[in-house]
């Protein structure tokens, strides 16, 4: 699980390790955030994905995440 | 993301044709590269002659590329290094490998830290590495091309390119950060001995590193008013150090080193000394800054707001050097805190 901020950087450190279909599940950025409620409530936006993520035979996984590009931040200015 | 590495380029290539090539392929800090020649790269790996080319030196995450001596003498090329400086980058980029330093999470970070290269022994001066006027500025190539190729490294090698290094601001030091101690000035042991190493050995100290803060204490000469001066710059809300300890850095100026030796203080006097006064007290620092991790010092009373929190969790774990030119400045460099320690390594020399 990662926040969108850091998604294609998630997905270098997933290749680096070797698990290059590694599901990774996304929530907006960002999740350090003081409002309890908040964080709450972006807990329970993904619950139902990492369950399925956690449960989902790992050949579906590789081919739904194995080649999955996350989009980089807008802060990120292209080259 | 690309995840091969810079290749070798044919001689004949063009200057600007091999520059755009690797630009746009994110092999570069943004500046004009050496383009990595076969013939280059022999020459280079000659400074370590006694080393395999395809030798595994270290594996430099997140991509977690392997570091051959090759690969490593590939990115010295780009970054302008002479082949007496390859021994030097090469020890650098083994103390960054190493665990204590926490390069994974170095290279992804959100803080404004980069490895500073501390040289120290006979190597610094053999190879002019800069240890005073200007240290941290412009005009030593020494100094600006090994700590170049130990960020090319990082990212042509380890992957943190700026798509993944993920630092909120950067840091002018990611381009590069070398400097040597200038031990001739030093009226106490150089930072290579006080860690047991002998004086005449070689070393690296890697310490990753944010921005150099001035210090001016121009009027005051005891060295308890002159730590006073320090201590309130070091201590600062938001300074990380402060919520998290580690190995922050103090580069003593040649002058207060003088002044505060002269007066019967030893190094570790200063170390003493920071260490007590550099602090804030628990009730301004509990509820802000960052989390306090899991080697916040114990002797922190947390039921006591007056308890009194320091930079650093011991004496000894405040870096001293010193270095610089005339006058009455010495330099303050914070760190990310205790994920991120400093590692100190041999320079291995020829035949060694």
């Amino acid at each position: 699980m990662i926040s969108t901020a850091f998604a294609p950087l998630a997905r270098v450190v997933a290749e680096g390790i070797g698990q290059s279909s590694l599901p990774i599940v996304v929530v907006p950025h960002p999740v350090a955030d003081r409002d309890l409620e908040l964080v709450r409530s972006r807990g329970a936006e993904i619950a139902a994905d990492c369950v399925r993520v956690l449960t989902t035979p790992a050949g579906d996984l590789e081919r739904e995440f194995g080649n999955k590009r996350y989009p980089l931040p807008a802060a990120v200015m292209p080259r | 993301m690309k995840a091969e590495h810079p290749p070798l380029v044919a001689a004949h290539d063009s200057f600007e044709r091999v520059n755009d090539y690797f630009y746009e392929r994110g092999w570069s800090d943004g500046l004009p590269i050496v383009p990595p020649t076969e013939e280059r790269v022999r020459t280079m790996l000659a400074g370590m002659a006694w080393r395999g080319a395809e030798e595994v030196i270290g594996v430099i995450p997140p991509r977690m590329g392997r570091a051959t001596l090759h690969a490593i003498a590939v990115n010295a090329v780009m970054a302008g290094c002479r082949p007496e400086y390859l021994p030097v980058l090469v020890a650098a980029v083994q103390a960054v490998c190493e665990p204590q330093y926490g390069l994974s999470h170095r290279q992804t970070t959100t803080h404004a830290g980069a490895p500073l290269i501390i040289v120290n022994g006979p190597i610094a001066g053999r190879l002019r590495i800069n240890c005073g006027r200007g240290l941290f500025g412009p005009g030593w190539r020494a100094n600006a091309t090994i700590g170049r190729a130990l960020r090319l490294v990082l990212i042509n090698i380890g992957g943190a390119g700026p798509e993944v290094d993920a630092s909120q601001h950067g840091h002018p030091g990611k381009y590069t950060y070398c400097i040597a101690e200038y031990e001739a000035a030093n009226p106490w042991e150089p930072l290579h001995v006080e860690r047991g190493f002998q004086r005449e050995q070689s070393v690296v100290t890697v310490v990753n590193a944010e921005a150099p803060h001035s210090m001016t204490e121009n009027i005051q000469t005891d060295p308890r008013e002159i730590m006073r001066t320090f201590a309130s710059s070091m201590a600062t809300l938001g300074v990380n150090n402060l919520y998290s300890q580690g190995h922050p850095v103090l580069v003593l100026g040649i002058e207060h080193a003088r002044l505060i030796a002269a007066a019967g203080w030893s190094k570790r006097d200063v170390q003493q000394a920071l260490f007590e006064m550099a602090r804030q007290p628990w009730g301004l620092v509990k509820d802000r800054g960052k989390s306090k991790g899991p080697r916040f010092p114990d002797f922190v009373d947390r039921s006591d707001d007056r308890s009194m929190v320091p930079i650093v969790g011991a004496p000894e774990d405040l870096i001293v050097i010193v270095a610089g030119g005339a006058g009455g400045k010495s330099m303050f460099l914070p760190t990310a805190g205790a994920q991120s320690l400093s590692v100190s390594r041999l320079i291995e020399e020829q035949g060694a």
